[in-house]
């Protein structure tokens, strides 16, 4: 062996060497025990003491045998065989203390030879494995609660790894998604989500680890998610953090709110928060009010006119000229009801704000989707130049959900609903198309008129309504002939101001 | 004064000058009108009804239509136009099964409303 690669021993006297083993042997954890070849005790540390509970002059001179349960004497027997032919083993066994308490340990035990190589008697370390043992048992209860707690909840549980492949998948969520977990485990979580989610929810997860903010975890998410026969159906996802020293993992509780048991409330939930039906119908009170008032001043208005071109045709121009003041009157009670309005609409502008339109959509599509017992695929694709747009946010959901809705309702089987956000100038325009029969063409020409509906319970109040609330935006509601087959609706909204400018 | 009433156009609304437009409006196309501020004025002057009735439907106390209910109910028949705001569905079915001669929205064209009144003169 060549002088550079080793470095030279330090010499140590003879005489020295024992003060350090001894040293070592009496500050070690582990119990340092040597026997002769009689199995007699002749060295003992405190270790062992600490773990066996005699002290030196309790045990020194005695044969091992003390330490040895009755049930592993042919274990010894059998170790002691192999350790005179001169082998050192390791084993996890179990010996017995001071008062007869029996103790795991892991042994090592190794033959102690002379200067000519023949044995002279046995060394053992002994390592306690009490705590270790009392560790493993806790682990074990801790999951067995776990899983009970799993098996029980409505909730199913997914862990997924920073790499977005799933690691966990509970007894729940194999019923939920139709998977069993073996096919899902090392799969990205994408399979799980709906097609015009993935993008979102990988792109979740990626910003997540990037700046170590919790986007998603203290807000419960609304998102179709996709079975494994390729239905969807709205969940609630709960995301949380699991984060230890090289581990990095992410808890994702999941509830089906198609589940019936959840739905009514979750649905009167959702809806109070979106203010569905209350604000659908408080806007129609609304515009037939506001028709009423502005049809008074109106009817005046053309009466006065009326009766004034006649007199003037006559020649009675001093008759006419009352009769025209109080028309004048009648316009500007017509513009004060207007003005008022004005006012109405104003006070809403301050709830408009630049929104992200695909986070506005999925969420509405996902509330859309409740209850809708058939199988539908739903598409959203987002124009980048389109991404966001300045509205307030609840009243274009309304839109949303009304037009998602009612595609949905059309088609009585299988069906595909799309929805593209696309920029048009200086406004985002958004299409939902169905693949379900179409409009009929009576219906079409009136289709935002009130009370003008083609659904045998419909009210006809739906779309009005979305006109109503797209105009307030200072966009346009329209229904395009579909392409193929179905209904084609669109909308227009503004983009954030300056957007314009930017080019992508 | 009984031909007075009879040549008379009636007119019910409960907004004032909805009311003085039409009964300006009439009167300068050569008609009488009388005008009534609520149904149950009108029920007060059933002894001596006009020829054709313009009426509203959206008024507090009774509306257009349960007016002619009530009218109908009492075995008195006139001519009726309804004007109303809001022509809903269920308004024009029900004015229909009330037998009334036609339904407007507001604001009503001058002509519709001049050859009504010309033709139950």
């Amino acid at each position: 062996m060549s002088s550079e690669g080793t470095s030279t021993p330090p010499y140590v006297p003879p005489d020295h060497a024992r003060f350090w083993l001894g040293t070592l042997t009496e500050s070690a954890d582990a119990g340092f025990v040597g026997a002769d070849l009689r199995g007699i005790i002749i060295t003992w540390n405190p270790g062992a003491e600490r773990i066996f509970g005699y002290a030196p002059a309790e045990i020194l001179g005695r044969p091992i045998g003390v330490l040895i349960p009755s049930d592993k004497q042919a274990e010894e027997a059998a170790s002691l065989a192999r350790i005179g032919a001169g082998e050192t083993l390791r084993l996890e066994t179990e010996r017995l203390c001071k008062g007869g308490r029996r103790t795991p340990v892991s042994l090592t035990m190794a033959p102690v030879l002379n200067e000519r190589g023949h044995a002279i008697g046995i060394s053992v370390i002994a390592r306690d494995m009490q705590r270790t043992f009392l560790i493993n048992a806790e682990n074990l209860r801790r999951e067995a609660v776990l899983r009970s707690i799993l098996d029980t909840v409505h909730e199913a549980l997914i862990i997924i790894g920073d790499d977005g492949l799933i690691r966990s998948f509970s007894g729940t969520a194999e019923r939920l998604f139709g998977y069993p977990s073996e096919e899902v485990i090392g799969h990205d979580v994408s399979v799980l989500v709906s097609e015009p989610h993935r993008e979102r929810q990988v792109a979740y997860i990626a910003r997540y680890l990037q700046t170590g903010e919790r986007h998603i975890a203290s807000i419960a998410r609304v998102v179709a998610g996709q079975r494994k026969d390729g239905s969807t159906f709205p969940m609630e996802l709960s995301v949380g953090e699991i984060a230890l020293p090289g581990v990095r993992q992410f808890t994702v509780f999941i509830r089906d709110l198609s589940e019936s048991q959840d739905r009514e409330r979750r649905l009167a939930e959702l809806r109070s928060e979106l203010v569905h039906v209350s604000r659908l119908n408080d806007l129609g009170q609304m515009v037939s009010t506001l028709a009423h008032e502005v049809a008074q001043p109106l009817t005046s208005l053309a009466n006065y006119l009326n009766g004034s071109r006649r007199l003037l045709t006559a020649g009675k121009a001093e008759a006419a000229e009352q009769a025209l003041e109080r028309a004048a009157e009648q316009a500007s009670r017509a513009t004060r009801i207007v003005q008022s309005l004005r006012d109405f609409v104003r006070r809403g502008e301050t709830e408009k704000r630049s929104e992200d339109l695909r986070k506005t959509i999925e969420e509405a599509s996902a509330l859309a989707m409740l209850g809708i017992a058939h199988k539908l695929t739903l598409e959203l694709r987002v124009s980048p130049d389109a991404r966001q747009a300045v509205i307030d946010k609840v009243q274009i959901q309304q839109v949303l959900f009304n037009l998602i809705r009612n595609a949905a309702e059309a088609m009585t089987g299988d069906g595909m609903v799309s929805i593209t956000v696309m920029r048009v100038g200086e406004m985002a325009e958004i299409s939902v198309a169905d693949t379900g029969p179409g409009l009929g063409e009576e219906v079409g020409a009136r289709l935002f008129q009130p009370f003008v509906t083609s659904k045998p319970n419909g009210m006809g109040v739906g779309l009005s309504v979305c006109r109503t609330i797209v105009e307030a935006h200072g966009g346009q509601i329209w229904a395009d002939p579909a392409p193929l087959q179905g209904a084609l609706f669109k909308f227009t909204v503004p983009l954030p101001a300056g957007d314009s400018a930017k080019t992508d | 004064m009984q031909d007075d009433l009879q040549s008379a156009v009636g007119v019910i609304d409960d907004d004032p000058a909805v009311l003085d437009s039409f009964r300006f409006m009439l009167e300068v196309a050569g008609h009488r009108v009388l005008t009534f501020r609520s149904a149950l004025e009108f029920l007060a002057h059933t002894s001596d009804l006009p020829c054709c009735l313009i009426l509203d439907q959206q008024m507090p106390d009774l509306t257009g239509l349960e007016l002619v209910a009530r009218l109908r109910s009492d075995g008195i028949v006139l001519p009726i136009l309804l004007v109303t705001a809001w022509p809903s569905p269920a308004i024009v079915t029900r004015a229909a099964e009330l037998g009334i001669e036609g339904v407007l929205e507001k604001p009503p064209g001058e002509g519709d409303i001049l050859s009504f009144a010309a033709a139950y003169l």
